[in-house]
């Protein structure tokens, strides 16, 4: 489960957020206390943070702006095309 | 060399992409894929895109990422196509040009970007390990798919360098996204100092053979899919005949032939191994690797039992010898042939002569080894011993001795004193027609006792009979 949903807090929520979110998370008691305090652990260490923020940080913008633009091109994606997206970047 | 569990790949869950997949747009798979994603419905996703999907970079990230958390997730449980499926994504994304666009430190130095990725790297790996662990024996297949790309898209990215054009994916992704024929092109036709970047010339064949037309067929080794390999041969055979000339060809030919072969020959189909091994004869050049490869597959103690299995493994050896009589064809060639001869000879289906003659070329091939010596000898005394047998028993005791003399081995001499002793015997219980051919048969084996062995302790035995024959005679 992506720890940031759990705890309903955005990837650049500091210590005291999360600590803060785990809280209201028991309280409101939608997830298991064992999730919550998994989740809270994860995002306090910084070595297993950085890597969920990885995980789970996708900019989809860049898709969803192609795939709004019709994409008659889209299937026949080429190199130039991925050129193209680096630019956008 | 090749994996033996062969993936699961009919899975229910993984059976056919969706079909609203197939006849979606690409537009709408893009849609549907961040929905997917936006939902956390992490599993169907792998489902949504087909082929040139996964050029964008965007839909490569979300599969490079949803592989990883599914596979988190379902740990021991997940399948093996989902496993390969997260390595080729995975992969595939930490060496894109975009990746930098996802890394924390992207503000940072290049420098950083680095150790993040090699941080990523480990968590892949990590991963990719946990899960081969839990399915003990059939996991090494998955290190080792893990470790080949990895070396591979390290070497290869560091030849592109800076302005790259061509992503970097793996050779199945490749494939699956129809960029193969590009990448082959860029990285192993047009870039300069391509095969410097390899260990050795070999190293660059094999890894170009993974993106060239026998690719296909290499990845479906790679997950010990045998029969679906050599159906894939067959088509690449109908389609070009199997004339291509290209190096990387023929090396991945020659791979997948090999691999194909021994499961053959593991499986008890002996004339398909047999067929296949021989075949593939010679190997292409810059093969040695290769080539200690299949000889260390037909040289193996568990096949030494197994007289099927021994017989294709002296055939191939047989071809491969006239071909490359390297020390190490010799040394392979050598033993196989051994084992056989020994083990045809224990079963009765090879006669003395025959292993003699097995093992005379054995040894001549390598009289280093130890085994085929000692059998070499055995075969030797055994048919000395046999003459010797042959000629005493048709009274040519003068012939036996110098057999006895001659040879080398004392087992030999061994045999014509106790053969000297059934004779003294059958003259002592006065078997023989008459005391005279009696006498002279025992001057005989006492001259060709003194010419084998004169310190020999039935010499004196043999002279005290002769004496006493003598004694009957002029008493007569």
């Amino acid at each position: 489960m992506n720890p940031y949903r759990l705890l309903n807090i955005s990837p650049e929520a500091t210590p005291r957020e999360i600590v803060q979110a785990s809280a209201l998370a028991l309280r409101e008691n939608k997830h298991s206390a064992r999730d919550i305090a998994e989740a809270r652990k994860q995002l306090m260490n910084p070595a297993t943070r950085r890597l969920l923020d990885f995980i789970h940080t996708v900019d989809v913008e860049p898709l969803l702006s192609d795939a709004g633009e019709g994409l008659a091109s889209f299937e026949q994606i080429s190199f130039e095309r991925v050129d193209i997206f680096d630019k956008q970047v | 060399m090749v994996g033996k569990n062969q993936d699961n790949a009919s899975s229910k869950k993984n059976k056919a992409p969706d079909l609203l997949a197939v006849t979606a747009t690409a537009s709408d798979r893009a849609l549907l894929l961040v929905q997917f994603w936006q939902a956390e419905r992490v599993r169907k996703m792998r489902e949504i895109s087909l082929g040139s999907d996964f050029l964008h970079p965007v839909v490569l990230e979300l599969h490079a990422k949803a592989s990883y958390i599914v596979l988190k997730e379902e740990g021991r449980r997940a399948e093996p196509t989902e496993v390969r499926h997260f390595i080729d994504c995975w992969l595939s994304f930490l060496f894109h040009p975009d990746l930098f666009r996802s890394l924390s430190g992207k503000r940072g130095s290049a420098e950083q970007q680095r150790l993040e990725c090699l941080d990523l790297l480990e968590a892949g790996e990590k991963m990719v390990r946990k899960y081969a662990e839990q399915q003990g024996e059939g996991g090494e297949q998955f290190i080792r798919h893990w470790e080949e790309d990895v070396a591979l898209l390290k070497i290869l990215s560091n030849l592109v360098g800076e302005g790259r054009e061509i992503p970097l994916y793996t050779p199945s992704l490749a494939w699956q996204a129809g960029i193969v024929a590009d990448i082959f092109a860029h990285f192993f036709r047009k870039t300069q100092g391509g095969q410097e970047a390899f260990v050795d010339q070999e190293g660059f064949l094999a890894a170009g053979a993974l993106y060239s037309g026998v690719g296909p067929a290499l990845l479906l080794v790679r997950k010990g899919q045998y029969d679906a390999a050599k159906n894939e041969l067959a088509a690449l055979r109908k389609k070009s005949g199997e004339k291509n000339s290209d190096s990387f060809f023929a090396y991945g030919l020659a791979q997948v032939k090999i691999a194909c072969g021994l499961d053959a020959l593991e499986q008890g189909h002996y004339e398909e191994a047999e067929e296949m091994l021989i075949e593939l004869l010679p190997l292409p050049l810059h093969s040695s690797g290769l080539e200690q490869e299949l000889l260390a597959a037909l040289d193996q103690e568990d096949r030494y039992l197994n007289v099927d299995e021994l017989i294709v493994c002296v055939h191939v050896l047989t071809s491969l010898h006239k071909h490359s009589s390297t020390k190490a064809v010799k040394k392979a060639f050598c033993s196989v042939l051994t084992h056989q001869a020994v083990l045809l000879h224990n079963e009765g289906v090879l006669d003395g002569k025959g292993l003699l003659t097995s093992m005379e070329k054995a040894v001549s091939l390598n009289p280093d080894d130890e085994f085929a010596r000692m059998a070499f000898d055995d075969a030797q005394m055994d048919a000395e011993i046999l003459a010797l047998h042959q000629t005493m028993s048709a009274g040519k005791l003068a012939e036996a001795s110098r057999i006895a003399k001659k040879s080398s081995y004392q087992g030999v001499a061994d045999q014509f004193f106790i053969f000297a002793a059934q004779v003294m015997e059958q003259v002592e219980t006065e078997d023989y027609p008459d005391d005279e051919s009696a006498f002279f048969m025992i001057r005989q084996l006492l001259e060709g006792a003194l010419q084998v062995d004169s310190k020999h302790r039935m010499v004196q035995e043999i002279a005290l009979l002769l004496d006493k024959l003598e004694d009957r005679l002029e008493t007569l």
